[in-house]
């Protein structure tokens, strides 16, 4: 993992893994059907000094989001961005994901966040916006609630992902549509006058 | 026919879910609003129009966001610190799209030893502009405010206060205690169009926002329970009615020009920045600074 174009300081130690993490290597390493001994790049997680010094500006809002497409390999690239006092927003971290599952982000918080930015920078962070997706904010919320990172931190859904879409893919269809048969006590459904007096209290 | 329209294309269930997520200022308004969808649900009126299988799509499609009250209500971010109401993931959207469309675009056939150095040049390079733009930009005098601040805060900091402070007129206040005041607005009225079912069933909150002065050491702060300052950095309308003033001590050190240009720089002001930002979060619960001068006025 580098965090500047210079390459990573001889003083900083390799990453210390937990079991389960070796684990879900192990298992990557038979999907991919890698030989006994071949090496394998997990996470490039990069950060340039301005990018560096933009989040420790404006820690308090990470918008946190994998696109496809980027490149031949089909590896995700995971985007944390962060905006200015402005409304501009920057890209803070770019990191290539292997894949999307749950552990490649746990890693991504919990080892190339803390490395990049330090834990002071990660202490001032108040917001963490993701999609509902599942395997991308589980580990953000186990790590909020353990307080090992982003202790002040809350995490909160995107509301286009969590609440737009899932209302046009699974209501709209089902409302009446123009032209459809009502009958005529729903016709004149704005004459009714069913304002009641608990709802105003 | 208006009514049944908007309730046919939904517009009506959308905005009772969307009013949870971006205007409810507390739990009970919004656990109320899923008071009235139930109500709102088991008229005759709405029976008459929707189908069976919609009544159940939207009921369960409630009790989901129930369940998600932590992940998206909006009482949970009010006295969120500087989030500025962010609700959304799009600026991560409008990157993706500058790096797939932007000057220096990467594409799906592109290999990664070449895609990565790419976008580090593009987001390296729109930085090194924005830094220069503010540099720039610190020279420049304002033309569009008359406050003592308008030099030194950025544009859009100075026009979200310049805004609050215009609109502090319409408030009325009463002073409550010796350093605690209440100020509400009741002045505007609702649109005619929400007059009429369904939307009649929305509730409209008429607001009163408690301000008192809390103290840290020798600093002084006002704090407003709306928690726009928290969430800004920028004192609210009712902060206004207090006090009739922009300072530049108001307004959070990110929206200083120079916080932008020199901010983690290794020089003298560079080092001021951040340990102001770091003094900011440390009284983050406490509310606008202001000077015993401001209080004095605000007492009398």
């Amino acid at each position: 993992m580098h965090s500047r174009p210079r390459g990573r300081p001889p003083s900083v130690k390799k990453l210390d893994c937990s079991e389960k993490v070796k684990d879900e290597v192990a298992n990557l390493r038979i999907e991919l059907g890698l030989k006994r001994g071949t090496k394998i790049l997990l996470l490039l997680s990069l950060a340039s000094d301005e990018m560096i010094r933009l989040v420790t500006a404006y820690p308090e809002v990470f918008f946190m989001d994998v696109t496809a497409g980027t490149n031949r390999q089909k590896r995700g690239m995971f985007l944390a961005v962060v905006k200015d006092s402005s409304g501009k927003t920057y890209p803070g971290n770019i990191t290539i994901v292997p894949s999307e599952k749950s552990w490649v982000f746990g890693c991504i918080f919990e080892h190339a966040f803390c490395q990049l930015y330090g834990k002071a920078t990660l202490l001032m962070t108040q917001l963490c916006l993701t999609d509902d997706d599942r395997s991308e904010h589980g580990p953000l919320d186990n790590l909020i609630s353990s307080g090992s990172i982003f202790v002040n931190s809350i995490h909160m859904l995107c509301i286009f992902h969590a609440l737009y879409k899932p209302f046009q893919e699974d209501i709209v269809p089902l409302l009446p549509k123009k032209g459809d048969k009502v009958t005529d006590e729903g016709r004149n459904y704005g004459e009714y006058d069913t304002l009641t007096g608990w709802l105003l209290q | 026919m208006l009514t049944l329209h908007l309730c046919i294309t939904g517009n009506f269930f959308y905005t009772l879910f969307a009013r949870q997520c971006n205007e409810h200022l507390t739990q009970e308004e919004y656990l109320k609003s899923f008071r009235i969808l139930d109500y709102v649900l088991e008229e005759s009126s709405t029976k008459a129009v929707l189908s069976e299988k919609c009544l159940h799509q939207i009921k369960s499609f409630a009790n989901n966001i129930k369940l998600k009250e932590s992940k998206l209500a909006n009482y949970v971010r009010r006295f969120t610190y500087l989030c500025m109401d962010a609700m959304t993931t799009s600026p991560v959207e409008g990157n993706n799209n500058a790096i797939k469309h932007g000057p220096n675009r990467i594409h799906s056939r592109m290999h990664l030893n070449t895609a990565l150095p790419n976008v580090y040049a593009g987001i390296n390079s729109r930085i090194d502009r924005s830094t220069k733009q503010a540099k720039r930009d610190l020279t420049r005098t304002s033309y569009s405010s008359r406050a003592s601040s308008a030099d030194f805060v950025n544009g859009k900091g100075q026009s979200l206060a310049d805004g609050n402070f215009d609109s502090r007129f319409i408030y009325k206040g009463a002073q409550i205690a010796e350093e605690a005041w209440l100020v509400w607005c009741f002045d505007r009225q609702r649109n005619d169009a929400f007059k009429s079912a369904p939307w009649c069933f929305l509730p409209y909150y008429r607001r009163v926002h408690q301000l008192k002065v809390m103290r840290s050491g020798d600093k002084l702060f006002l704090h407003c329970s709306c928690g726009f300052y928290h969430r800004t950095g920028i004192p609210c309308p009712h902060f206004f009615f207090l006090v009739d003033e922009i300072d530049l001590m108001m307004i959070h050190v990110r929206y200083w020009k120079v916080y932008h240009a020199y901010f983690n720089e290794d020089s003298d002001i560079g080092r001021y920045l951040t340990a102001a930002q770091a003094q900011h979060f440390e009284n983050r619960m406490h509310g606008t600074p202001i000077s015993e001068d401001h209080l004095d006025v605000s007492r009398n």
